[in-house]
């Protein structure tokens, strides 16, 4: 019976101390803790944080989003500006104008212009030019799955002040 | 069975029981008794730069009363391009002067300093890392004795001019326990002249033996990148142990090498500058897993191509973690995106910002760009998050958009909820070091800015955060919203709360990482100061 209670004592006691050991982590490394993911945005998501971005997209058209990048006076007065077009994933941008000639690079995404009745298939560096005064679509149907596509323009425009 | 026979069957049993007993008092004893530490650059061998224990700095609330203790500049003092490590009791940590130093932890009292005549420089001044002792310290034992490991310039050997070196000091009194060999040389600053340095490399200890990464001085050209090994007990090295990066220059290693069980990982920088084509071996540009005890290459991961090499080093160290997709590699190289890879067999799990590069490598003519643009602090992983600075989902359309940005990933998600959140770290952006190396303790953030500043910032899982904005961050909150609905990886994420911003009295800018100590922070900054930060217990 004495023994019986000893070893009860003992054994309490060794619980206690991994206990202690395990719960507190005292100064001993802990295992990797897990990291679920963070709940989504709700659909009417309003609380938004004051963080304003330097030089956001704008919408400039049906499922697209536009914004100049850089602009200045050229030789001869022509003014080079660059723009960046997001197109949304899975969306068509139509009747896409440009004030002036341009070299187009495909930054991210996969898709298809097509300017005037001559499609073309697009990916992440692909270029073209587009004539002035073309009116273009720009498809995306990113291989990879709902990466917009973002074009950047460099149109030649008419001059003027920048 | 007999009386007798469970007789003594019982008394074995109770035996065991005290034995036991005492063994796991005693454990618990030692372990709550054992001082906390930060023994090496990013806390562990896999360089999760993570506080694994719970303290205040893990507590929101006591977070708030984060204060100044103490300010430590030593006499000459040039800047702390190396961070401070701490154990049992000591502080220590290199300066650009040459000199290195044990502080009493509690009071910022120097304890000693090494050497005590001639300090440790190169003959070359033309980066930071080339200022006197730019390697982070790691403590450990030598034939039984604490001891601090470090490398650093000596120009005792060769030419003079400052070969690299691993030291090994007795913690206690700063008496040297060994000095390597030159593991790094320099003979001379021509085209053809060997101009090795370990830099900000640290070393890693790691199954008896001290590794290091070389790297160059100044580049003009590169020199071969090489990783050597030094056994823990007396600095010589060990020969069976040989990894170069290239079969002529290039892939340097500006990082520490990280190890975890029987792997190492290093990540390397490019080899196009000096080459005139691509070198027949060519690991630069990648990370990769050596063997610990040959260093052979076990896998290659490489997703830029030599053609493609317009100097986007490899700078940030790998980041090994065990998480709920298996053991992952993750780290960002210089050109801001971030990889993945299967610590086993070395294949890709993702790229951040993900695109066809996945799968086949960024390829010519695909757009990309890969210059010397400036993602070059380690992360830091908390369970199946990564956190470091890179350039976020707008990569491709503004190359220094991230610089003063903290993204943290999901390791194991799907695609489309990559992005855990992303903060903007009031900082000075544009080229440099805007953020020095995040460390985290639970969720907690704890990252030194350009400005002096130390900065910390609450996961959304332990703090509210401060509102939704866009995982890329150029794109209007309402588009994003929709985008997001429609399971886009532009979608609404968190903007996580800034718990404490402090701006440490006279600091310059912050280049190494917040030592977290239980409640103690630990930080340098390229003045010359180091600052011990405590909140309340």
């Amino acid at each position: 019976m004495k023994h019986r209670i000893r070893g009860s004592t003992y054994t309490a006691a060794a619980l206690a101390a991994g206990i202690i050991f395990l719960q507190t982590g005292c100064g001993g490394e802990q295992g990797d803790e897990e990291t679920p993911l963070l709940p989504e945005a709700r659909p009417d998501e309003t609380n938004f944080s004051p963080f304003t971005p330097r030089n956001p997209y704008k919408e400039a058209g049906t499922n697209l989003l536009e914004r100049k990048v850089f602009q200045a006076l050229g030789p001869g007065g022509i003014k080079i500006e660059l723009l960046d077009l997001f197109v949304l994933p899975g969306k068509t941008a139509d009747h896409i104008s440009l004030p002036g000639p341009a070299v187009l690079e495909v930054l991210s995404g996969e898709g298809k212009i097509t300017n005037g009745d001559k499609p073309q298939e697009l990916r992440t560096g692909t270029t073209f030019s587009i004539a002035q005064g073309a009116s273009l679509s720009l498809e995306s149907r990113s291989g990879v799955p709902l990466v917009p596509l973002v074009v950047r323009a460099r149109v030649f425009a008419p001059g003027g002040s920048p | 069975m007999p009386a007798e026979a469970k007789g003594e069957s019982a008394m074995m049993r109770r035996g065991c029981i005290r034995v036991f007993a005492v063994f796991a008092a005693c454990c618990a004893l030692m372990a709550c008794s054992k001082p906390k530490s930060w023994p090496m650059f990013r806390h562990n061998t896999a360089r999760a730069g993570h506080q694994s224990v719970k303290s205040s700095l893990s507590d929101p609330m006591k977070v708030a009363n984060l204060k100044v203790v103490w300010t430590f500049s030593p006499a000459g003092a040039q800047g702390f391009y190396s961070s401070p490590i701490v154990h049992d009791g000591r502080v220590f940590i290199g300066n650009g002067n040459g000199f290195f130093y044990a502080l009493n932890e509690r009071t910022g009292a120097v304890l000693w300093q090494y050497p005590t005549g001639t300090p440790l420089t190169s003959s070359f001044m033309c980066n930071p890392s080339s200022f006197g002792i730019a390697s982070s310290a790691v403590a450990t034992r030598v034939n039984g004795k604490e001891a601090v490991v470090f490398g650093g310039p000596d120009r005792s050997s060769g030419a003079h001019l400052g070969d690299g070196h691993l030291i090994a000091l007795d913690a206690e009194t700063g008496a040297l326990l060994w000095e390597s060999p030159a593991v790094a040389q320099v003979t001379g600053s021509g085209f053809n002249d060997l101009h090795e340095q370990i830099g900000y490399s640290s070393p890693l200890i790691f199954h008896d033996r001290v590794y290091i990464g070389i790297a160059d001085h100044c580049d003009n050209p590169i020199q071969n990148g090489k990783v050597v090994a030094v056994r823990l007990s007396d600095g010589t090295i060990d020969t069976s142990f040989n990894y170069v990066s290239t079969s002529t220059r290039g892939g340097g290693i500006w990082n520490s090498p990280a190890g975890k069980d029987d792997d190492l990982f290093v990540t390397t920088g490019n080899t196009r500058n000096g080459n005139v084509s691509q070198p027949a071996v060519n690991h630069g540009l990648s990370v990769l897993r050596l063997n610990k005890d040959t260093g052979n290459v076990v896998w290659q991961h490489q997703p830029v191509p030599y053609a493609l090499d317009d100097d986007p080093d490899w700078a940030a160290g790998a980041v090994a973690t065990d998480t709920s997709c298996g053991r992952v590699v993750t780290s960002q190289q210089k050109d801001g995106w971030a990889w993945s890879v299967d610590a086993g067999a070395g294949g890709v799990l993702w790229a951040f910002p993900t695109g066809p590069w996945a799968t086949s490598g960024f390829q010519p003519g695909d757009g990309t760009v890969h210059g010397d643009t400036d993602y070059k602090r380690p992360g830091a992983a908390w369970g199946g998050v990564y956190l470091g600075v890179m350039g976020g989902l707008d990569t491709t359309t503004n190359l220094s958009g991230g610089y003063t940005q903290l993204h943290a990933l999901n390791v194991c998600a799907p695609e489309n909820r990559r992005v855990r959140w992303i903060k903007d770290v009031p900082a000075t952006g544009g080229f440099g070091y805007p953020l020095g190396p995040p460390s985290i303790s639970h969720g907690i953030v704890y990252v030194g800015t350009n400005e002096g500043h130390l900065v910390v910032i609450a996961d959304p899982k332990v703090a509210p955060s401060s509102g939704w904005r866009c995982s890329d961050p150029s794109v209007p909150l309402p588009t994003c919203a929709i985008l997001g609905s429609l399971g886009s990886v532009v979608r609404l994420v968190p903007d996580p709360a800034i718990l404490k911003d402090i701006a440490l009295p006279g600091a310059s800018a912050i280049f190494g990482e917040p030592a977290l100590v239980g409640n103690r922070v630990f930080i340098a900054d390229t003045s010359g100061k180091v600052f011990m930060l405590e909140a309340d217990p």
